[in-house]
């Protein structure tokens, strides 16, 4: 965590507590842009912060990425932030431009190479967020086995609109036979070695929201349970509500502890597997934190008025994009083999040494 | 809480750690070549062996971060938590001095007499004097302040009456702490009048019963007082401040690696046979116990940190136990589903013995050092403010 992360929280909690309400939020689900709050969001400059200094960034970490992520899936915030992280990410890395955001990010498994022969490409792309608002698409790809950044600007793709579960924007993107060469459309392999690639840096971050929202149901939760009165007092004075609410609380705060101890490891050769294991824990405790936070709100949380399902939405939503906790569960076993590891605690203390 | 402040700091052991981890693992690594012990798990309860622990002291890794004066290396906090953390995950046999090292010795070092602290610390730094925990009763269990057994003045000591239960190793130690009444019961302070002292299993006047565990063996006991004559010079602290003082020693108690590493060994084994082969079904399961095993090693010592630094961060040591406890016992049931689901375990022989030399106790996991509902109730109240 570099001295950005404690500024940076307050500003971002300070914005969201004043600029984003559960009405804002209900208004972007049912299709309308917040574009005075997403240009109040440009202000932390998400796009340059993971952008060396030297090149015009903010010349932050991923810790500090997370600490800003958490914070937006705390308030719900219904922008491509994350994206808009990472795709300044890749722009800084493969020495191009920063353009005005909003910007959308996507990784893709396929091999660019042969599009890169041939000067034009066609890609299909699924639940791209907000690919549709966005100014460009910032795509996380290969060439051969070098890692490679795709740029693309809006007018380059076409875009059928979608929405998931959480609300949010995730659009199919397709692109057919473009030419590389159109104003705008880069594809540059990197030289550089990142510990992280596109989906590990993608899933770090959603687990970063993940924490966030697990804060948010906490906090959500605990303030019903004192409000609401039935047989004579307040239920968070039953025993069998308070137990569920020091399970809450403790699988918020695994959540958190993982993000961070990724965050701290993303320069390393265990990024991988830390990473994998935020993801996995940060997925078990959004189920957990849903399903609790639904079972102590009773009726009225699963009513649309009541703020609490603009959180479990996303913890459900957010907790299958890019890799559920299956997914990662084997890769985190994968990244054990690759660094040559036969035993789980050899293992286990190197990926945990923060 | 800790947790979830923004300015949460990750602990880093640093490489200082990582000379003294590589010597540790050389250790034990000699030790199991040489027969001198066989991994197993729940170690730091079920593996009691004077010799082991003799041969740690030898090599000054008992009590590490203890100043030299009191047998300690003048070590951080964090080489004893690597020295533990080893020892556990590969199912070492430290049961006999692990009491005395975790909690007695630290509940010395702040609240004994320097007498008291020169008396008993080398000697546990060593690995030749054990301790037991006298805390619960017949009718005393998670209502710790209700205790009944006794203390009476009598010329310059007490006299101490009544009966102690689930007393681990009793009949192995050479000590145990007892928590008494000192002065009667006052229900508007309930947790007046109790102190503790330093008691001889040995002594006179102290019969000690096995209780058999539900698999045959002989681990708890009862401890009875009879008119036994303690010393003031064996009171801890001061006579009628022992809540406080017990209440410090059970953060110590629960917020050890000791809380989620008891099925290590049965882990490691499990996850050592996958990473052998190409990727198969059980990784799933095996990944999915890496992720919370890594979560509770980072939550730990973020603890063990906050310790370290004069902190009491009793909540969050609650919750690190119950996620810990609770992650013990379902690994027990995760490997034994895996041991259907992968065909090349199926028959593996050494990972069916020590996964059922785990499962028998592993009842207790969840149960001592407070149970989780208790831990729970603490943590409800402390998050609703009350």
């Amino acid at each position: 965590m570099s001295d950005l992360a404690r500024p940076l929280a307050e500003a971002a909690e300070r914005l969201f507590t004043q600029r984003c309400s559960a009405d804002l939020v209900n208004a972007a689900e049912a299709g309308t842009w917040p574009q005075a709050l997403w240009q109040a969001v440009e202000d932390l400059t998400p796009t340059g912060l993971l952008v060396a200094e030297d090149r015009g960034g903010a010349g932050g970490d991923w810790s500090d990425a997370c600490v800003l992520l958490e914070c937006a899936g705390e308030f719900n915030v219904p922008l491509p932030i994350a994206e808009s992280v990472l795709a300044g990410w890749l722009l800084g890395r493969a020495g191009l431009d920063a353009a005005g955001g909003p910007l959308s990010f996507a990784w893709t498994d396929s091999d660019l190479g042969p599009a890169l022969q041939a000067g034009r490409l066609s890609l299909r792309l699924r639940g791209v967020p907000w690919a549709a608002q966005c100014t460009a698409l910032l795509v996380h790809a290969r060439c051969g086995k070098d890692a490679a950044v795709l740029r693309l600007p809006r007018a380059s793709f076409g875009v059928a609109s979608g929405r998931a579960f959480s609300g949010e924007p995730r659009d199919d993107v397709t692109l057919s036979d473009v030419a590389l060469d159109t104003a705008g459309v880069a594809l540059r392999q990197l030289g550089d070695s990142s510990a992280v690639d596109g989906r590990g840096g993608a899933a770090l971050l959603r687990a970063a929201q993940i924490a966030g929202a697990c804060r948010r149901v906490l906090a959500l939760t605990l303030a019903h349970t004192s409000d609401r009165t039935q047989f004579g007092r307040a239920i968070g004075q039953f025993q069998a509500v308070q137990h569920q609410l020091a399970q809450l609380a403790e699988e918020a705060a695994a959540a958190r502890v993982a993000v961070q101890a990724a965050a701290a490891a993303c320069h390393g050769p265990w990024a991988t597997a830390a990473i994998a294991a935020a993801k996995v824990r940060a997925g078990e405790a959004a189920g957990l934190c849903a399903r609790i936070s639904h079972q102590l709100h009773g009726a009225m949380g699963v009513t649309y008025e009541h703020a609490l399902h603009q959180s479990t939405r996303r913890l459900l939503a957010w907790r299958d994009e890019h890799g559920a906790e299956a997914w990662w569960a084997r890769e985190l076993v994968q990244a054990f083999r690759r660094q040559g590891v036969q035993d789980a605690w050899t293992g286990l203390t190197a990926a945990t040494a923060h | 809480m800790l947790f979830l402040n923004p300015d949460l700091k990750l602990p880093s052991l640093g490489t200082a750690v990582e000379d003294l981890r590589q010597r540790v693992r050389g250790f034990i690594a000699e030790e199991i070549g040489a027969g001198r012990f066989a991994p197993i798990g729940n170690s730091w309860s079920e593996g009691f062996s004077p010799e082991f622990s003799r041969r740690l002291g030898a090599k000054g890794w008992i009590g590490y971060h203890w100043p030299r004066q009191y047998g300690g290396q003048d070590g951080s906090a964090f080489d004893t938590l690597t020295i533990n953390e080893e020892l556990l995950a590969a199912g070492a046999p430290v049961g006999a001095h692990w009491v005395a090292a975790r909690q007695s010795a630290p509940l010395l070092m702040r609240f004994g007499s320097e007498a008291q602290r020169r008396e008993f610390l080398p000697r546990i730094a060593a690995g030749e004097l054990y301790f037991a925990i006298g805390m619960s009763e017949p009718d005393v269990g998670s209502d710790l302040a209700s205790v009944r057994t006794h203390a009476e003045r009598r010329g310059n000591g007490w006299v101490l009456n009544g009966r102690k239960v689930w007393t681990s190793g009793a009949h192995l130690c050479h000590y145990v702490i007892v928590l008494c009444r000192t002065a009667p019961a006052d229900p508007k302070a309930r947790h007046a009048g109790l102190s503790q002292l330093i008691v001889d299993l040995h002594g006179k006047g102290v019969t000690i019963r096995p209780i058999r565990m539900l698999d045959g063996s002989h681990h708890f006991n009862e401890v009875v007082f009879d008119d036994v004559e303690v010393p003031d010079e064996r009171v801890v602290g001061a006579p009628g401040e022992g809540w406080k003082q017990v209440t410090s020693e059970l953060a110590y108690e629960r917020s050890g690696p000791e809380r989620f590493l008891s099925t290590m060994p049965l882990v490691d084994l499990f996850v050592r046979r996958l990473a052998a082969g190409p990727a198969a079904a059980g990784d799933i399961a095996a990944g999915r116990l890496l992720a919370r095993l890594m979560t509770l090693r980072s939550m730990s010592r973020c603890v063990w940190g906050a310790l370290g630094t004069g902190q009491s961060p009793v909540i969050e040591a609650a919750m690190v136990k119950d996620l810990g406890t609770n992650f013990e016992r379902d690994s027990l049931e995760i490997v034994r589903d895996a041991l259907v689901a992968d065909d090349r375990l199926a028959d593996d022989t050494e990972i069916h013995a020590l996964l059922a030399a785990t499962a028998a106790l592993a009842p207790t996991y969840t149960l001592r050092g407070g149970t989780n509902e208790v831990l729970r109730n603490m943590i409800a109240k402390n998050l609703q403010g009350r």
